[in-house]
């Protein structure tokens, strides 16, 4: 019993760090913790592609909303910030794409119940060639590496 | 004699050098005073009125004394906004006991939406101590254009409805509200707390 309670706890911390299908990786995820008053929020993830086609993220969900979607941000000429739907986005062979405030992330709308700090949201990914790829996050007030305005790349 | 010239001149840059970084140093120690950003305004606001409901008319002014962390933005934002005020909140834990000195502003662009009631249930949730600022749409307009901020209606594909294009800078208010420095959302934390502290230093 105890074993598999830990082996329960283990997988899930496991899960909310690192995801996989195929040679598609998923790192770092985390969603904004909103006001309860909040029907919006955002989800953050790094998405590596690791095989030597072009991916595409077809589709994503998550029963913790109405809507899914993924959303860029684009600086328009006179400084101010657009979101912009994407209806899917192509992750190169061999790159990623980093979802970060202020960038790409998945935007999730009309919230099922407000989200607080701890809770885990379960979201699932449908790419061209990987297939599914369920993930489960967890609700954080925020990153402060992702909110420091330092961005560790490794490469 | 060609060699005095060159040296003369070696010189010449060398002084020049020195006195930019210099000014660069002294500028560092105390910020700018941005004279065409700011100003006061008064506006309805999350603080309770005697009734006991948000909504009282407060000035900008009235936290004078106070170093002053500001941003414009809408609640039904969900990327951009909550980032901004996470940060906003982060800075001013990073000021430990100086935290009082500072008072955390928020105006919404979005009034229609975001009426006086609807903030004090958004904003405390990312300080208790900060106040949020509603009003008519002309009031907004005119604050918004005070410190030059952009913010223009969209409604795209997304299902999330209105949605705002807009400019994102946290603005630095020392404690007589003149705007001293403005913060894009990738500037350091550390950077910004050490800013607040330089102007939580001066009289």
């Amino acid at each position: 019993m105890k074993f598999f309670q830990i082996v329960a706890i283990v997988s899930t911390l496991f899960l909310s760090v690192f995801a996989q299908a195929g040679k598609l990786t998923a790192e770092g995820g985390w969603v904004r913790a909103v006001p309860p008053v909040s029907k919006n929020t955002a989800a953050y993830l790094t998405l590596k592609n690791g095989s030597k086609k072009d991916e595409v993220l077809l589709h994503l969900s998550s029963k913790a909303a109405k809507h899914t979607e993924l959303h860029t941000i684009v600086v328009e000429p006179n400084g101010a910030k657009k979101m912009q739907k994407m209806p899917h986005a192509t992750i190169k062979a061999g790159t990623e794409l980093e979802m970060k405030p202020g960038g790409y992330h998945v935007m999730l709308i009309d919230l099922v119940k407000p989200l607080k700090e701890g809770d885990t949201v379960e979201l699932e990914f449908i790419f061209q060639h990987a297939g599914k790829l369920s993930l489960s996050l967890p609700v954080k007030m925020s990153e402060d590496k992702a909110e420091g305005g330092h961005h560790h790349h490794h490469h | 004699m060609i060699s005095r010239v060159v040296r003369s001149r070696l010189l010449g840059a060398l002084i020049g050098v020195m006195l930019i970084s210099w000014s660069s140093l002294s500028m560092a120690k105390s910020l700018p005073i941005n004279t065409r950003l700011g100003g006061d305004f008064e506006l309805p606001s999350t603080l309770k009125t005697e009734a006991g409901n948000p909504g009282k008319l407060a000035k900008l002014s009235d936290f004078k004394g106070k170093v002053v962390l500001l941003n414009f933005g809408y609640t039904h934002c969900p990327d951009i906004c909550p980032m901004v005020l996470a940060r906003m909140t982060q800075i001013v834990k990073r000021l430990g006991d100086d935290a009082k000195e500072v008072q955390g502003v928020f105006i919404t662009f979005d009034p229609n939406r975001d009426t006086a009631e609807r903030l004090s249930e958004y904003i405390p949730y990312f300080n208790k101590t900060f106040v949020g600022f509603t009003g008519t749409e002309a009031q907004i307009a005119q604050a918004a254009k005070q410190y030059g901020v952009i913010y223009l209606p969209q409604r795209g594909e997304s299902e999330a409805g209105l949605l705002f294009s807009h400019s994102d800078f946290i603005y630095l208010l020392d404690r007589q509200g003149r705007v001293r420095a403005l913060f894009a959302t990738d500037e350091p934390l550390d950077k910004m707390a050490n800013d607040v502290r330089s102007l939580i230093a001066e009289e």
